[in-house]
């Protein structure tokens, strides 16, 4: 049977369909999710090799380092992806001071808290908050520019509004850190709560090229 | 105990994520209904502008119009009137035949010469016969200045419509005539007009270049005459098409419908 966590798995193909098979010159944020969207496949794809047996059959299967290298990639893009969004220049510096800060941050976790063999709880929730607070930002500074007439076809509202859930609803999830892995511990699969969210995320990510894809159509 | 703490975390986690999911889903829908609302008030006010700047665009023809009629009149009833009155007294004066002729042949001139300004400004012919009458007029002197070669057909029935209409009409064809004189390249152009009961049908066709406004509107400096057409069109509540024909040239129609 398939299991929630196969489905999140391989819902990244959806995004992934719509990046190779919608393939169009777009802005620069959308590039930047195409790359994000890309990096994943390419990070779940290299998971599942190895903690099966085609990589090593008797290994210790714990591919938590791969999860380390994510969150960091995801969070650079991502901050990279708001940066495009403000056109002042302090604002842009400040997110580039982010991005270093959380990147030093990422890699004095790894040597003093959380080793590449844990889940990496604390980046995750520093990830969330940071995409959260940015998401709103986004949706402040859409009011002040009001250059978008329709929300609905505007791919960067369904992104901001995905990633908002997203980083919102395993927000908790990321709060009791190790325990994800020892999946039955709190009474229920606190990994479901990632899937879920995970496959709706992917869902929105499809949108949203779909919508720039239209967009850019409707614009030739 | 132990299962007690894990049980209370594990609703923590439960509680906690659907707080953050609707607080988050809130933050979106707050944000899309919001926009939708600026949006919408945004649009109000920017129709609230342009329906200003069309009335306003309107008020500046109608006054351009009565201006142009005072100005016409008085060419024609004084100044006209006063040249005539001068020309007859010169043939009572003792002077030189040959001076007389002179004086007569300059002083015909201005009366002709005051007499077309007059007409230009108040087409006194589109008042008194119509829409057609002034037309064919006008394709006339036109055709008069052998420029380019101007046919004019007309059909339908002989009815008059609102003189603000017809008179729009004419400024229409005025303007849209003049343009292929001075950029379409053409040497033939073509004008019907169609009269009837429910309305005025006037198409202009030439083998110019071809034109369709649309084309032009990246142009630093929009074209005055065809904000005049458009507007005029408005005021009229009409409507105008430019359409480019194969293999040159440009077809334009205008139609005006009698609204009761």
């Amino acid at each position: 049977m398939i299991s929630l966590t196969d489905i999140s798995l391989y819902s990244i193909l959806l995004p992934s369909g719509m990046v190779f098979f919608r393939w169009r010159r777009s802005d620069v944020p959308l590039t930047i999710i195409r790359i994000l969207i890309l990096f994943t496949l390419l990070i779940e794809a290299f998971s599942e090799f190895y903690i099966s047996n085609l990589y090593q059959p008797n290994h210790l299967k714990n591919n938590m380092f791969l999860y380390h290298i994510f969150t960091f990639c995801e969070s650079i893009l991502l901050i990279l992806y708001f940066r495009t969004f403000f056109q002042q220049r302090w604002v842009r510096n400040i997110l580039l001071l982010l991005l270093t800060l959380f990147s030093i941050f990422v890699l004095l976790n790894i040597k003093f808290w959380e080793p590449l063999t844990h889940y990496p709880s604390i980046p995750r929730m520093i990830e969330c908050i940071l995409m959260m607070v940015f998401s709103i930002i986004f949706f402040m500074n859409l009011f002040q520019q009001s250059i978008v007439t329709n929300l609905i076809e505007y791919p960067h509202f369904w992104l901001a509004s995905g990633l908002l859930l997203y980083f919102a609803g395993t927000f908790f999830m990321n709060l009791v850190g190790q325990m994800v892995l020892d999946r039955k511990k709190l009474g229920f699969d606190v990994y479901d709560i990632h899937s879920v969210l995970n496959i709706f995320l992917n869902i929105i990510y499809t949108i949203a090229l779909w919508m720039g894809s239209r967009r850019l159509i409707s614009e030739q | 105990m132990d299962g007690q703490q894990t049980l209370d975390l594990g609703t923590v986690v439960i509680l906690g994520t659907m707080g953050m999911v609707i607080l988050a889903l809130g933050v979106v829908v707050f944000s899309f209904i919001y926009q939708r609302r600026m949006t919408a008030k945004q649009n109000e006010l920017t129709m609230l502008d342009l329906q200003h700047q069309k009335e306003l665009m309107g008020a500046v023809i109608q006054t351009k119009e009565l201006e142009q009629r005072r100005i016409a009149l008085e060419l024609h009833d004084d100044v006209g009137s006063t040249l005539t009155a001068i020309k007859f007294s010169v043939s009572s004066f003792t002077i030189d035949e040959k001076d007389k002729e002179l004086l007569n042949n300059n002083l015909a001139d201005a009366i002709q010469k005051v007499r077309r300004i007059s007409n230009d400004l108040l087409p006194s012919i589109l008042e008194e016969l119509g829409l057609v009458t002034g037309v064919k007029s006008l394709i006339k002197t036109l055709n008069d200045n052998k420029t380019l070669n101007y046919v004019f057909e007309s059909s339908g029935e002989h009815v008059r419509h609102p003189k603000d209409v017809e008179l729009a009409c004419y400024r229409i064809l005025q303007e849209l005539l003049n343009n292929i004189l001075k950029y379409a390249n053409a040497t033939e152009v073509h004008v019907t007009i169609v009269m009837s009961q429910s309305g005025i049908t006037i198409t202009v066709t030439d083998d110019g270049d071809g034109f369709v406004p649309e084309e032009h509107l990246d142009r630093e400096r929009p074209s005055l005459g065809l904000k005049n057409i458009e507007s005029r069109i408005q005021q009229i509540k009409g409507e105008i098409t430019y359409e480019k024909r194969l293999p040159k040239g440009t077809k334009v129609l205008i139609d005006w419908k009698r609204h009761e």
